[in-house]
């Protein structure tokens, strides 16, 4: 689900791979807060029922991942962009900065 | 009662902190409040820095800021399956200071730019994301954080594109950025030695090359722009893709980013290099996304949060147009100071100021321009005809020499692109360009 597509089929050599999403999120730091200080937080409920799973299409984190039907959300992997938040249209998300020195840190930006 | 601050400014980036370090250059007492750690592990661009509207309050910046390289070569195309159709723009004199842009990293950048603030006398406080803004009525009067108000007769809302303090506020009342309005842009940075990045970017010691694509073979309906920008030793490969149009298609975003870097035209120079960071950030589209006003009483808009990113596939220029509004704020501020006044009659003067400065003449005459940027022709039919036409003319597949009115109506069947589409097409691009 997570790997890219293909280069296109005149390329002849793989001169870079494709990057898995989680080894992407790997050059990240991030310093992490609690789970009851989430930054961003989702209503399962409806979640169940949303028709389209934007969220999990719109993320570049894949912090939203749809299995089995459920949603499944996690806020660690965050980089703070906001997309998700403009994505769901069904009154799921509920969207905040990190606390204090919590959340990501670039190092290049 | 005595307010804490002369003037608080939120967000350290490159609007954020430049009006900072202009008012505490001119004696103003300012709190630059800043939610990352460190000023700049929270900002991200492209980027490349056009323009030198540094040079009003840094005359050195150039030399002293912790720049990448200059500009020598811009690169515009369009990329096919397995095409790539493009021109470059070389101008001489980028190749000579003044430099006309530079490469940036903003974690780098903007630490820096902070760092100024503080020497200037700004009182900087990081690790800070403030709550909101503390209105008073209709007006603000600081911000509020820890519950606790932090009150300044102005304020500059400095936030990045993400503005969390302006949405469901009299300034934008909406509770969301709107998903056509605004594109989501992912990057990812590759070290790679300078030797070998000089060698495959034709470019000398401490030049820049840049190259931004329309993207004309990602899953149809998805409307995204590629850029690769080089730095002093790391390659920025990112692709701006519009929100709205994700939506329905099935694609991930950050999957795209890895079909546009493999393409044959970009991946070649990518070779080896190692994967150092990834990261995303949303980004305005100008007009489209600007707020209700860029001033009211107590308060002035700049940079991103204002939805000062200009974007006509051409270009995409945000930082310039940050730093620019930025100091028109601080200017502003400084005169609300003198005034003892910070009443929405005397900002108006930043509004007049955006105005005469050219910035939002800038933004309202290009608003034309979305519907040739968003018109989805450009992604999918445009590139192919590009790409068919130019074969045709250069390379000949069939052998035999063709009239150029047979090899247009050959494209223009290969890519599916009706005659009436491409005339208005084309009339829409020579009246908005």
């Amino acid at each position: 689900m997570t790997a890219a597509a293909p280069a296109p089929e005149s390329s002849r050599r793989r001169p870079v791979e494709a990057v898995e999403i989680k080894r992407r999120l790997g050059t990240l730091r991030y310093t992490t807060d609690s789970a009851e200080h989430a930054h961003i937080t989702v209503v399962p409920a409806i979640c169940a029922r949303c028709p389209h799973s934007r969220c999990t299409f719109v993320c570049p984190a894949q912090c939203y991942q749809r299995i089995e039907g459920r949603l499944l959300f996690r806020y660690e992997d965050c980089v703070e962009c906001g997309a998700c938040d403009i994505a769901c249209d069904q009154g799921s998300v509920t969207w905040n900065f990190p606390r204090g020195p919590y959340g990501v840190r670039y190092a290049y930006g | 009662m005595t307010d804490d601050f002369e003037a608080i400014v939120v967000g350290a980036g490159m609007a954020g902190a430049p009006a900072a370090i202009r008012l505490a250059r001119a004696g103003a007492n300012v709190l630059l409040v800043e939610r990352a750690p460190e000023a700049g592990m929270k900002n991200l661009s492209g980027g490349i820095l056009w323009g030198r509207d540094l040079d009003a309050i840094l005359p050195r910046w150039s030399e002293e800021m912790p720049l990448e390289r200059h500009l020598v070569r811009k690169r515009f195309g369009f990329l096919t399956a397995g095409d790539a159709v493009s021109f470059d723009l070389e101008d001489h004199h980028w190749r000579r200071p003044p430099y006309r842009a530079h490469s940036v990293l903003r974690a780098r950048t903007d630490r820096w730019l902070a760092h100024e603030a503080e020497s200037a006398g700004a009182t900087v406080v990081t690790s800070v994301p403030v709550e909101r803004l503390n209105w008073e009525g209709t007006r603000v009067h600081g911000i509020v954080q820890g519950g606790e108000p932090m009150t300044a007769p102005v304020t500059l809302i400095c936030d990045g594109a993400n503005s969390r303090l302006s949405l469901h506020t009299p300034i934008r009342p909406e509770a969301r950025l709107s998903a056509s309005a605004t594109e989501l842009g992912i990057k990812e940075v590759y070290r790679m030695a300078p030797s070998v990045l000089e060698d495959r970017f034709q470019v000398g010691p401490g030049e820049a090359h840049a190259e931004e694509w329309v993207v004309g073979f990602l899953p149809p309906g998805v409307m995204a722009g590629g850029f690769v920008y080089t730095n002093r030793e790391t390659v920025s490969i990112g692709l701006i893709v519009n929100i709205g149009s994700l939506f329905g298609r099935q694609s991930y975003a950050h999957d795209l980013l890895e079909q546009f870097k493999m393409h044959p035209a970009i991946a070649a120079r990518l070779e080896g290099a190692e994967l150092v960071e990834y990261g995303a950030k949303l980004i305005s589209s100008g007009w489209a996304s600007r707020p209700r006003a860029f001033h009211g009483d107590g308060w002035m808009i700049a940079g991103d949060a204002a939805g000062f990113v200009f974007s006509n596939g051409l270009v995409i220029q945000g930082m310039n147009y940050a730093v620019r509004s930025g100091l028109l704020a601080a200017e502003t501020a400084l005169e609300a100071k003198s005034a003892g006044d910070g009443s929405a009659r005397t900002l108006s003067r930043y509004t007049d100021r955006l105005e005469s400065s050219g910035i939002l003449p800038d933004f309202r005459e290009f608003e034309g321009m979305d519907r040739v940027k968003w018109n989805p022709r450009f992604y999918t039919a445009y590139p192919r005809f590009a790409a068919e036409l130019l074969r045709g003319m250069m390379a000949d597949p069939s052998g035999r020499k063709r009239p150029a009115r047979r090899l247009l109506r050959e494209a223009q069947k290969a890519a599916g692109l009706g005659t009436r589409s491409l005339l208005s097409d084309g009339l829409d691009l020579l009246r908005h360009l």
